[in-house]
């Protein structure tokens, strides 16, 4: 099975989304995720999730972030909430929440989403025998170690294009330096990015009530990467949306399809490079193992 | 229930460990002589901070043997976050930890976890702040699942969380005390990776969250007059000591496993002086004793401090937006007595001192004393105004009891 799973921001592309072929979205909920998508509430959830069970498509909300002991019992039961609106899975990060999920024998909708911290395939294996749906395996690793994590884990998940998550901090980092600088912009804008004083990369950033956070400043992309995976026996391949123009997400969903369908690409995939050129793709760590 | 509702004494306040750091042997025998319960350090392999001078096999063998004879004990960090390749070795290495007598390991990978269970059954597991513990329901499941025996808790956590985890954890927890401190989440954050394909989760963490930034709104820099910076102050909890220990924190740790020789002995015995002192009062110390323990730790330290999120949200004032050093730390560790004849006194000298300055010896043998430097010999036995060349030896008087590796400091 290969799912084509992509983030979705605006529910008007909803429709493309169908028309073109996506297994399954992915919707960010309401003050849950450590990330820069759109949020949605638990009424525009249920909505959303009866509209893509109408054409066949599953839905994945992100519960992604870390719970402090005072949201964390709240944040049980909402989980439990927005899984009774039909959702089909949920991912986390906080084994809090796997905790709950076990006690109600909930855990097999869930997807462990740590961002940075399984990078083995024995730490794979040991969140998936917990009974999950999928785990996430990170973009920092090589192409070789993704292939030997899907080949020992089953059911993995691979974020396959978009600007990843490069950092999380509770701190309001923006909010900090806008008070401190007395600055006047919008920390909640997604036109915000930082260039390390020495490099010329722009990295977004973005804070959201839970979380100030900082994407890579390339737009990751597997195309070549793509049968390789497959071979894996990934199942569910991933595009994140955040700082994607709609244009460039619908792009991208159009050449996943048809690599996923085994269809021959690379007219589309180099349209594709030519035509965002300056959004900087890149392979991210495929190539280049990172050094202790 | 909120802070104020539990600070009445509770079942739980007892004298917590005093965990503290250690670069190298030399180190963790400091940390130990000045008050030390128990050191952490980290081998050659498996540990992050791989630019820390880090300890063969033999160091932690030594370290466990002086950590026995001082009743105190060693943990050790096995916290990377493996790749497939970082396994080789790992388990002789656990088998030897344990037939060392090392007390525990702190780890944050689940394979880590399980192997140590399995190959060194003796070894406690500590599961590393890595794994971000901001909440009981983690810990409950870290020990359900791993049988960890001790939850070190996540840097975000506030004293409201910490009251509400130690109430319900069933295992031991603990908490950072003082020093450096991430400023995003310990253990997802990959800014060291992108900028030097340094691999912050396996030792190499480059620290560019300190580094400056310029902040764009689109193409407009918002940085002109001010760039933008993460950097957080060193974490510095002497006002929440009486609350932690109330708690029923189990451990209190110190950051800092690069840190000097001076930075050790001073920090721990600060807190150290402090904790007993809030638990022979068996209750919160008045604030004219709290400053003076404060004015002692801050001896030692050379970055500003904050109380990091144990006042709620770290927010602008736990940050540092401008190009700052207290370079006048090191200039008052002045030197290390190495003879003693009565009350002349050899010193080997670190920094600069004059005749008639008034000075203090650190022991760990006894509280902060102070003296009047009356007059200063060289080796040659000549007197001289002032002791300038580092690491040559002198002689003064003092007027008390000192001992062998007492540190000789300026007076504040």
């Amino acid at each position: 099975m290969k799912i084509l799973t992509v983030t979705l921001e605006n529910r008007n592309l909803l429709k493309d989304y169908i028309d073109l072929g996506v297994n399954e979205v992915v919707l960010a909920s309401a003050d849950n995720t450590f990330s820069a998508l759109h949020e949605f509430t638990g009424e525009e959830i249920k909505e959303i999730v009866e509209e893509c069970h109408m054409h066949h498509m599953t839905v994945t909300v992100l519960m992604n972030r870390l719970y402090s002991e005072k949201d964390i019992y709240a944040a049980q039961k909402e989980m439990e909430e927005i899984l009774h609106l039909g959702v089909d899975g949920l991912m986390f990060a906080d084994p809090g929440l796997l905790k709950y999920a076990k006690e109600k024998h909930l855990e097999s909708y869930l997807t462990y989403r740590p961002e940075t911290l399984m990078t083995c395939n024995e730490d794979a294996l040991f969140w998936k025998e917990q009974g999950l749906r999928s785990v996430v395996i990170p973009c920092l690793l090589t192409k070789d170690e993704v292939m030997d994590i899907a080949k020992y884990t089953p059911d993995t998940t691979v974020i396959i294009h978009g600007s990843t998550l490069m950092s999380v901090s509770k701190r309001k980092l923006l909010s900090a330096y806008k008070e401190v600088n007395q600055k006047d912009f919008d920390v909640h804008s997604k036109t915000l990015s930082l260039k390390e004083k020495q490099r010329e990369a722009y990295m977004p950033a973005y804070e959201n009530a839970v979380a100030m956070m900082i994407y890579t400043d390339y737009i990751q992309e597997s195309f070549d990467e793509m049968h390789a995976f497959m071979d894996a026996q990934v199942t569910y391949f991933e595009i994140d949306t955040p700082f994607m123009s709609e244009e460039a997400v619908i792009d991208a969903i159009r050449i996943y399809r048809m690599l996923l369908d085994e269809k021959d690409a690379s007219r589309e995939i180099q349209a594709y490079r030519d035509k965002y050129q300056d959004k900087e793709l890149s392979d991210g760590y495929y190539g280049q193992k990172t050094v202790k | 229930m909120d802070i104020m509702d539990r600070r009445q004494l509770s079942n739980r306040f007892h004298k917590p460990e005093l965990l503290a750091p250690a670069g190298d042997l030399k180190r963790a025998k400091t940390a130990i002589l000045y008050g030390a319960d128990a050191v952490y350090l980290g081998g050659q392999f498996f540990s992050l901070r791989s630019r820390a001078s880090n300890f063969t096999l033999e160091d932690i063998q030594e370290a466990c043997v002086f950590a026995k004879e001082h009743g105190a004990r060693i943990h050790v960090t096995c916290n990377i976050i493996p790749h497939n390749e970082d396994f080789e070795g790992l388990e002789e290495y656990l088998k030897k930890l344990e037939e060392f007598g090392v007390t525990a390991i702190i780890v944050a990978s689940p394979s880590i976890m399980k192997l140590a269970r399995k190959v060194a059954p003796k070894l406690e597991v500590h599961c590393s702040t890595q794994m971000s513990i901001t909440n009981v329901e983690t810990a409950i499941f870290m020990h359900d699942v791993f049988g960890i025996d001790r939850a070190v808790l996540a840097r975000e956590c506030n004293m409201e969380d910490i009251y509400g985890i130690t109430e319900k954890c069933p295992v031991e927890t603990e908490a950072f005390i003082h020093g450096g401190m991430c400023v995003n989440y310990s253990g997802r954050c990959t800014l060291s990776n992108r900028m030097t394909l340094r691999d912050a989760n396996r030792g190499g963490c480059a620290q560019s969250c300190r580094w400056a930034y310029h902040l764009y709104d689109g193409k407009n820099e918002i940085s002109d007059d001010a760039l933008f910076t993460m950097g957080s102050k060193d974490l510095f909890t002497a006002d929440y000591m009486y609350d932690l220990m109330n708690a029923g924190v189990s451990s209190l740790k110190i950051e800092g496993r690069m840190k000097t020789e001076y930075y050790v002995a001073t920090i721990v015995s600060g807190y150290r002086h402090l904790i007993d002192e809030i638990y022979e009062n068996q209750g919160p110390l008045s604030q004219e004793r709290l400053d003076y323990h404060k004015k002692q730790i801050l001896y030692g330290e050379n970055r500003e401090v904050c109380s990091g999120f144990y006042a709620g949200n770290a927010n602008a004032d736990s940050l540092i937006y401008h190009e700052t050093s207290n370079a006048d730390v090191n200039h008052d560790f002045l030197g290390t007595v190495v003879g003693i004849d009565g009350t002349h006194v050899t010193i080997e000298t670190r920094n600069k001192f004059n005749t008639g300055e008034t000075l203090e010896i650190l022991s760990p043998y006894n509280t902060v004393r102070q003296f009047h430097v009356d007059s200063i010999l060289n080796a040659k036995n000549e007197v001289i105004e002032t002791a300038n060349q580092p690491m040559t030896r002198v002689q003064i008087d003092i007027p008390f009891e000192v001992h062998e590796k007492d540190i000789l400091r300026r007076s504040r």
